[in-house]
């Protein structure tokens, strides 16, 4: 079963955000409205597609270790 | 901006083509915490006989959901139609996964999330079939194409034969699978 890459938002600029993931920074375009620094989004082919809470994010990163 | 929690669904025949796809998503560590598996198998169910499940169920997928929501803006749609749904799932999908990977999307089992084109080479039972496809041969669960045979051209997503298509939809399919950088050379499905 596959995960989707999740990412820690890092900066913001109108639809462009830059991410951090597994300790790599990327830059993404994004649809999520509401978003703001420090909340985390899943992504996928450098494009965020849903913000997910903070909650769940680390248990889903955590589960991966 | 528009958001993509706002982008619906236009029908109930467009949900059903979705969940047949993304129904297959519903174990990975992200869908866990909104589909516990006895939601899960009941879909199924009810997918396998061309029913939905509760309304907005199709949204627990949040990535393929995002991903056809995506690809409906790009269209210039204000809902996601049948043709988003196939075009997301049978030619973008594929190369949406192989970018993710050097983004930290992880496969957690044997099982690859790619979807393949095939043919339905022997009816197994009720439940399932062997399909050839450019990776191999795959056992598949038939339950949501019980009516095809021996022959079909199908779309299989992680060992679930999701829909029939064409002989042209099998090669675009398939041509994609080979252009992608990261993909091994996969074997012709004739």
């Amino acid at each position: 079963m596959c995960q989707a890459p999740i990412g820690k938002v890092l900066s913001m600029d109108g639809d462009r955000i830059t991410v951090e993931c597994k300790g790599k920074r990327a830059g993404l375009k994004s649809f999520v409205t509401g978003l703001a620094i420090g909340d985390y989004v899943i992504f996928s082919s450098n494009i965020a597609v849903d913000k997910i809470e903070k909650e769940e994010a680390l248990l889903i990163l955590g589960d991966r270790k | 901006m528009t958001g993509i929690k706002d982008m619906g669904m236009k029908d109930d025949e467009t949900v059903l083509l979705f969940l047949k796809f993304a129904i297959q998503c519903s174990g990975s560590p992200l869908n866990r915490t909104l589909i516990p598996p006895e939601d899960e198998a009941k879909a199924r169910e009810l997918v396998s006989k061309g029913k939905l499940p509760d309304r907005g169920f199709e949204r627990r997928y949040r990535a393929a959901y995002g991903g056809c929501s995506i690809l409906a803006l790009e269209r210039e749609k204000k809902e996601i139609d049948k043709e988003v749904v196939e075009e997301y799932f049978l030619y973008r999908h594929n190369s949406n996964l192989d970018t993710d990977l050097a983004m930290g999307r992880t496969y957690r089992d044997d099982i690859d999330c790619k979807t393949y084109p095939g043919a339905i080479e022997k009816i197994e039972d009720k439940e399932f079939a062997t399909v050839k496809t450019p990776a191999g041969e795959m056992r598949c669960s038939r339950v949501f194409v019980g009516e095809l045979g021996v022959g079909s051209l199908v779309a299989v997503h992680r060992n679930v034969i999701a829909i029939q298509i064409s002989d042209d939809m099998a090669t675009k399919m398939e041509r994609l699978l080979n252009s992608n950088h990261n993909s091994k050379r996969l074997r012709s499905v004739g």
